[in-house]
């Protein structure tokens, strides 16, 4: 079972792989505006980063409805659960 | 009736006066009739279509939020859009069938209707709009709206049916369930943004075309620095014309008192062809990222870069064939999406190649949106010459035009023939007026992005009375079909 | 937001009736000052402009004691020159008091001419009019319907629209019509763009500080263009001969020459005898001389579009062989170098006359080129009327109440039927409906009182013509001296009725 902080953790060693960016710290508030390359082509890169690296599966309605980071890590963890 | 016609400007005036006199009560049927009226003037059996798929999206997004099951609420969604699809395709794509796909009947698409006399106007914008709207209700963004009348205004709406923007059903219905006392200053801000519209549109875009017509029609004749010339001209002129029927649209539409989405952001600025198509014709990249291009690369992301290539090559070549059923929109998208696949494909080795060298990097500021502007050019010959054949000879030949003119330039310096304007029979004053026009409207696109508000009302009125009497005096008569009403 | 912005806002918003106010100022005061603004380049820029130039002209009450003549018609009537005739009447009778206009608007018919004079009969105040008809200004088979852009814009919007509103086929043209019976600055918008364009034009011009390489102004058989110039590549002495044509003179009486260099002017001389000229001129010392030579007038013959029109002039020039070269005799003078870019065709085919015309002239109709295809497309519809019965309705009818209206309100009317080419003329001048046509015109003359009527159709030869039915300059001056004959004529009878009145 993964903490939230771990979650996090993950989750922002994964941001700074996809987005090849190691200055990035994830925070809750983050959305796409605030990082430079997290564009509709890279966000399914991110999608895919992030189900590889948890072994979990979104569906197109879960990631749609997302509308910032700490959404992203609520989710996360409900589908690890 | 055309946006740039008197009859248009009498009808806004009028709906607009009634408008703003009716109680709030009754705004929304008001604007339903004026919606409706409007389409009457073009085709009363066709707005009979616009009702009916009206009712049948309205109908089945209340369906779909009702039941709880995947898989009857997936099955609903593919009804609705299957049976918002048909009419589009049927009407658009295969009448043209009739005539083969390879040719475009009326030599690209301003001329006129479609041969059998068709006008159903709009059908792509009101089409994508109630298909959005199903899809956001299954997609759980927005509740669905239990009011047909609202649902209707959204699909009809008078400013937006003809050329866009194409607004989301969120963003629409939440204004017109919500609709509050007059507001002047919306009026005064729209009637500004209207009279820049005009001003690109009859004195930029339609002088424009009187130029580039010839050399597209009839492009065997022509020189190749002429269809180079030419070529680059059609941008400008596109660019003109779409930017300014949207501000037209988005102008009468805060006349009403609505917001509507823009369609434009200095797209020649762009710095790649991604961001060059979010910063043009935003409303439908932006409806096509969301509905086509993320739902297949969700699909496909297992696929890695096949699945990429494979999502960017449908989304794009629909952009294309969004535009008309022809062998040449095609060939756009696939422009398009072979630059898109080698710029994801290739982005982080460009990244890291910049990151060494800064130097470059400082100068890609300026050469990127160069080479963009170019790579644009080159797809855009497809998008408006009158078959295949004929875009690859303006192709070819532009290009031998360019490199010849160069050489000409560099041994004895410009000559008034060498950039072809002397064989275009342009008159001096012709050019002098509309590189004039084009360099005042790139100066207001400069003061509306870094949102310079002029304060002195004396020059603002001097700028209202210059743009006013530009149009009265140069706006080309004579009512053009929008490059954009047909599709 | 604060009180005080809030007021601040008030008070700016109040600020904002300022500029409309003062644009309907602009447009309700707009036929006081705008009529009053001088054209300054080529007149023929626009057709309309000039129309519409000439007629508030003539809003302004006419001189004490002058007889006010009015030409009208569509193209044809550009073989009145307003100075020739005016210059030959007063030759005549000095103690004449003449004030002479003429109107033209190309493609005008009598149904537009009606509804134009409906409401400017009585601002004109008109003594004379001469009607300039050709048998193709009837050929209207849309009768009403067929109202061409360009006559609109000068005909009066609220009067045409009220006559004309059931063959206005969209919604658009009345708008139109009615926008600009309420608004000035609307209706005149194509006046104010050639307005514009006329003073951005001399702007330009004016900028312009190069020097010309070569010498410009000049047609292949020297004859000149209003402005003309000269490279001098030598000494500071020049004589230059040159021939001023007498018809010229017939046209003017006078015409001044002014000689300059380099901005600087040399000399200036009147002519009013014809002849072969000469001029000694001591040119400034500079490296780069140029030679440029300004007459005050030119002769326009037809109306026939921009860049068509031949402006002649009646000088044709010589200039001086460079020095050092050995004289050989006789050739003491050499033509004038011309830059072949320039050289137009002149109209009479060459100088040729009678068959060798004739010739020329079918060559030319029968040619793949626009001219030709022009040429042949109109001989089509006008040999339509061998076939078509005659009726007097339509714009003949119109005709009728513009006449009747004219006469009713004691101005003559002298009716012109202008001149056919006979290359063409001699086809359908025996139709019945052409018979009948030139019978309806000699009618009206019976009819009503102070009209008259005169037949020109066959009084000039196929080479004074520069197509079907409009005149070169030749033919033109000719035509003038008819004109003058006729208005004479009628002054006296005005003059005898008026003194009858008198004694009575």
């Amino acid at each position: 079972m993964q903490t939230e902080q771990t979650i996090r953790e993950q989750l922002n060693q994964v941001f700074r792989e996809v987005f090849d960016d190691d200055s990035i710290e994830i925070s809750d508030e983050m959305t796409a505006a605030d990082v430079e390359e997290w564009d509709s082509l890279n966000h399914i890169n991110l999608i895919v980063a992030v189900e590889r690296t948890f072994g979990i599966r979104f569906s197109t309605k879960e990631v749609n409805g997302l509308a910032n980071v700490g959404e992203f890590i609520a989710l996360i963890s409900s589908k690890l659960r | 009736m055309l946006f740039n016609s008197l009859d248009f400007a009498a009808f806004l005036a009028l709906v607009a006066c009634g408008y703003h006199l009716c109680p709030i009560r009754w705004r929304r049927w008001y604007l339903l009739a004026s919606s409706y009226l409007f389409y009457f003037t073009w085709s009363v059996g066709f707005a009979s279509l616009l009702l009916a798929v009206t009712g049948v999206a309205f109908v089945l997004a209340k369906r779909i939020a009702d039941r709880q099951d995947e898989r009857v609420r997936r099955q609903l969604l593919a009804v609705a859009v299957v049976v918002l699809l048909l009419p589009l395709l049927a009407l658009k794509y295969l009448g043209q069938l009739s005539f083969g796909l390879i040719q475009n009947p009326h030599g690209g698409a301003w001329v006129s209707f479609l041969p059998s006399g068709v006008a159903a106007v709009g059908i792509s914008y009101y089409t994508f709009k109630l298909i959005s709207y199903v899809v956001d209700v299954y997609w759980q963004r927005i509740e669905p709206c239990h009011e047909f009348g609202s649902v209707a205004i959204f699909a009809a709406f008078f400013p937006q049916i003809l050329s866009g923007p194409i607004q989301r059903a969120g963003d629409f219905l939440g204004q017109i369930q919500n609709l509050e006392a007059t507001r002047p200053e919306l009026i005064a801000s729209g009637l500004r943004l209207m009279l820049f519209g005009f001003f690109k549109k009859l004195v930029v875009a339609d002088r424009l075309g009187v130029v580039v017509d010839p050399v597209f029609t009839h492009p065997h004749q022509w020189s190749g620095s002429v269809l180079a010339l030419g070529s680059y001209l059609f941008a400008i002129q596109l660019y003109a014309d779409f930017s300014g029927i949207t501000d037209i649209a988005i102008g009468a539409g805060r006349v009403l008192g609505f917001h509507s989405p823009p369609n434009f952001d200095s797209p020649f600025y762009a710095e790649n062809i991604q961001d060059f198509w979010r910063r043009w014709h935003m409303s439908l990249t932006s409806w096509l990222t969301d509905y086509v291009f993320m739902p297949l690369r969700m699909a496909s992301r297992d696929w890695g870069q096949l699945g990429l290539v494979a999502s960017l090559v449908i989304n794009m070549v629909a952009v294309g064939v969004w535009h008309g059923a022809a062998w040449t929109f095609v060939a756009f998208g696939l422009i398009h999406a072979s630059y898109m696949a080698v710029l994801s494909l290739t982005l982080r080795r460009r990244k890291r190649f910049l990151q060494q060298r800064p130097v470059l990097q400082r100068m890609h500021r300026f050469i990127g949106p160069l080479i963009t502007f170019n790579l644009v050019v080159v797809s855009l010959i497809f998008f408006r010459a009158a078959d295949l054949s004929d875009a690859w000879y303006i192709l070819s030949h532009a290009c031998e035009g360019m490199l010849g003119s160069v050489a000409r330039v560099a041994h004895r310096g410009v000559e008034h023939g060498v950039w072809g304007l002397s064989h275009l029979r342009w008159s001096p004053g012709d050019v002098v007026v509309v590189f004039g026009a084009a360099l005042i409207m790139e100066a207001v696109h400069l003061l509306q992005r870094l949102k310079v508000a002029v304060d002195l009302p004396l020059v603002r009125w001097a700028g209202y009375f210059a743009l006013g009497f530009a149009i009265l005096l140069w706006g080309e008569s004579g009512s053009k079909q929008f490059i954009y009403v047909r599709f | 937001m604060s009180d005080s912005r809030r007021q601040a806002e008030k008070g700016a918003g109040w600020w904002n009736v300022v500029p409309i106010l003062f644009l309907l100022l602009l447009d309700i005061g707009f036929n006081g000052y705008f009529w009053r603004i001088p054209k300054l380049t080529e007149p023929w820029i626009d057709y309309g402009y000039g129309f519409l130039l000439e007629t508030h002209y003539l809003h302004r009450p006419k001189p004490p004691g002058a007889t006010r003549v009015v030409a009208f018609g569509s193209s044809v009537v550009g073989s009145f020159d307003r100075y020739q005739v005016g210059s030959l009447i007063e030759a005549q009778q000095p103690s004449a008091k003449l004030d002479v206009h003429r109107l033209l608007m190309p493609g005008i018919k009598p149904s537009d001419s009606r509804l134009f004079f409906e409401t400017e009969r009585g601002a004109m105040q008109p003594d004379i009019v001469v009607l300039v008809l050709n048998v193709a200004d009837f050929l209207n088979p849309g009768f009403e319907r067929d109202l061409k852009e360009q006559v609109r814009y000068v005909l009066p919007p609220w009067r045409t629209l009220r006559a004309r509103h059931s063959y206005l086929s969209t919604v658009s043209s009345e708008l139109d019509l009615v926008l600009a019976s309420a608004s000035n600055l609307y209706r005149y918008r194509k006046a104010i763009r050639s307005c514009v364009q006329d003073h951005a034009k001399l702007l330009l011009s004016s900028l312009r500080h190069r020097t010309p390489q070569r010498a410009y102004g000049l047609y292949r058989d020297g004859y000149t263009k209003p402005v003309f110039g000269l490279p001098l590549d030598h000494a500071d002495d020049l004589n230059l001969d040159y021939f001023v044509s007498p018809a010229w003179l017939q046209q003017r009486g006078r015409v001044t020459l002014d000689f300059s260099v380099g901005g600087q002017r040399l000399a200036e001389r009147v002519e009013t005898d014809p002849g072969w000229k000469t001029i000694s001129l001591r040119a400034p010392a500079e490296r780069k001389k140029f030679l440029r030579v300004v007459a005050d007038g030119y002769w326009v013959p037809r109306a026939s579009g921009l860049g068509d029109d031949t402006r002649l002039l009646g000088v044709q020039l010589r200039e001086p062989l460079p020095l050092g070269t050995a004289s050989r005799g006789a050739a003491t003078r050499r033509d004038p170098s011309v830059d072949h870019r320039q050289v137009r065709e002149f109209l009479r085919l060459g100088n040729a006359v009678g068959q060798e015309f004739a010739g020329r002239w079918w060559q030319a109709v029968s040619a793949d080129t626009p001219f030709g295809e022009r040429m042949r497309a109109y001989q089509k519809s006008i040999l339509g009327i061998r076939e078509q019965p005659f009726r007097a309705r339509g714009e003949h009818a119109e005709l009728e109440r513009l006449i009747a209206s004219f006469s009713e309100h004691g101005v003559s009317v002298i009716v012109v039927n202008s001149p056919e080419s006979p290359l063409i003329f001699d086809q359908y001048k025996d139709s019945p409906y052409y018979a009948a046509h030139v019978r309806f015109l000699r009618g009206l003359a019976h009819k009503y009182k102070g009209v008259s009527f005169h037949d020109l159709a066959a009084a000039l030869p196929a080479e004074d013509f520069n197509d079907w039915h409009h005149v070169n300059y030749v033919g033109a001056s000719r035509l003038g001296e008819r004109y003058a004959e006729f208005i004479r004529q009628v002054m006296s009878e005005r003059l005898e009725r008026s003194v009858a009145g008198a004694q009575e």
